[in-house]
């Protein structure tokens, strides 16, 4: 009886403890837009998320230093990351950076950088032909426009 | 033994598979258990109504 | 058909309709397990993106369906059990809940050692996904604690009923969480609309997968119930003469 109390005890505590996790985590998410607005907290780290825009990413040679743009598809932020990023990262991905602004707010130094998948799964190939297929798709649209 | 190999995902790969595996086996198990605790309980409580009358 | 569950949802028909059918059930389900384990591991082509890494899909997708399926299962059983009195349902859902927690912690699990290499992180402590999976897990043990704390077989029905009822409002949350908020997991890929959003060959293995997994709970918790049922009836005659067969009376 006794242990079953505990146990009660300690379900609910977890609980509230993980929906405060969750409270946080909503608060404390700000997108890009926002931050280029400066309605980013100065003083706290919070998370942006956004895609790793193509051709951004710098880094130092030898060293696990990085840098990078990340859009929202409206605003751009510079994100700057001294840590091993995730097998997912790459340019035109989906990230979420956690972290904060440095002083004069121009970068946003992240002391985490995770990467998300898309729902889409396929094979190398038909990734491949997908590709081909949106360039020639592009092309034959730029040569429309171009004829008006 | 090549067509094991996932790559860098190995563990990864393996470890889930082995760990769904080891956690259905614990289900059927406990299932098992259950049922012979609640019909040896059975036995012993029915033999003794049966002996008191 | 209305004759033939009527006699089902009678204890001592249930009991023995079950028994003949639960090693059908473990078989089929073993054989899509067994399909889907061999064609996902080794046939269907590696993601363009995961590479290898993404077969992990075929244990954590499944175990996260039957998580959520189990829940409804339970909470389905809790609802029938209350406003019908149905003592069968409420064994259903006594059942269901120590399949779903495992199912659950299988999912909880296969994710983060998914997510360590992709995402980058074993867990990501507020991120609406994983918040309300973990809570389904909690709730899973809550309904089992509030079990153990009742001895009295109708009142525990009745408690833990309401815990289960009022828990499901966390189904579509979980389900919608990653469209409603921000989250590190991505969206759905099979129930997407305008059809799943993976290769064929990637696809089938899964559907088997998930069935097997179906079919295999399916076989568990009819094991469980059989037990609840044997243990609830535990004081008629029909037990007795199934323990005590006739002539074997002390």
């Amino acid at each position: 009886m006794l242990a079953v109390g505990l146990a009660a005890a300690g379900l609910v505590i977890a609980s509230i403890l993980t929906l405060q996790a969750f409270k946080e985590n909503l608060m404390f998410y700000i997108e890009i837009s926002e931050v280029a607005k400066g309605n980013a907290p100065k003083d706290r780290n919070f998370r942006v998320g956004g895609l790793v825009v193509e051709g951004s990413v710098t880094r130092v040679p030898g060293e696990l230093e990085v840098e990078f743009t990340l859009t929202d598809l409206n605003e751009q932020l510079v994100v700057y990351y001294d840590g091993i990023l995730p097998d997912l990262f790459r340019e035109g991905q989906g990230i979420i950076a956690h972290g904060r602004l440095d002083d004069d707010g121009s970068r946003f130094i992240a002391d985490q950088v995770l990467a998300k998948h898309d729902e889409n799964y396929m094979p190398p190939e038909v990734a491949e032909t997908l590709a081909k297929h949106a360039a020639a798709q592009e092309a034959a649209l730029d040569a429309e426009t171009g004829q008006q | 033994m090549e067509i094991f190999m996932m790559g860098k995902y190995s563990a990864h790969v393996w470890s889930s598979f082995g760990i769904t595996a080891v956690v259905l086996i614990i289900c059927v198990l406990q299932a098992r258990r259950r049922h012979r605790i609640v019909l040896s309980d059975l036995r012993v409580r029915i033999k003794a109504m049966e002996s008191e009358q | 058909m209305w004759s033939f569950l009527h006699k089902l949802a009678s204890p001592p028909h249930f009991y023995g309709i079950s028994a003949r059918m639960i090693p059908w059930f473990y078989a089929a389900g073993l054989l899509a397990v067994a399909y889907g384990s061999v064609a996902g591991l080794f046939y269907a082509p590696a993601d363009e993106e995961m590479n290898d890494g993404f077969r992990i899909i075929y244990v954590h997708v499944p175990a996260a369906f039957i998580s959520m399926s189990a829940y409804m299962v339970m909470a389905i059983g809790a609802g029938i059990g209350l406003i019908w009195r149905m003592k069968l349902a409420h064994a259903v859902a006594a059942g269901a809940a120590p399949l779903g927690a495992w199912f659950t912690f299988l999912a909880l699990i296969t994710g983060s050692i998914w997510g360590r290499p992709m995402w980058g992180t074993w867990w990501e402590w507020g991120d609406p996904r994983l918040t309300s999976e973990l809570l389904l897990l909690f709730l899973y043990f809550g309904y089992m604690a509030l079990r153990a704390a009742i001895d009295d077989t109708a009142k525990a029905d009745k408690a833990s009923a309401v815990l289960a009822l009022v828990g499901a409002v966390n189904i579509p949350i979980i389900h919608f969480s990653v469209e409603w908020w921000t989250s590190l997991h991505q969206g759905s890929t099979l129930l997407k609309s305008g059809g799943p959003a993976m290769h064929p060959d990637m696809l089938y293995p899964l559907l088997a997968m998930i069935l097997g997994f179906a079919l295999l709970f399916a076989a568990l918790l009819l094991a469980r119930v059989r037990t609840e049922v044997l243990h609830r009836e535990r004081r008629t005659r029909w037990v007795r003469d199934l323990i005590m067969p006739a002539g074997e009376a002390a």
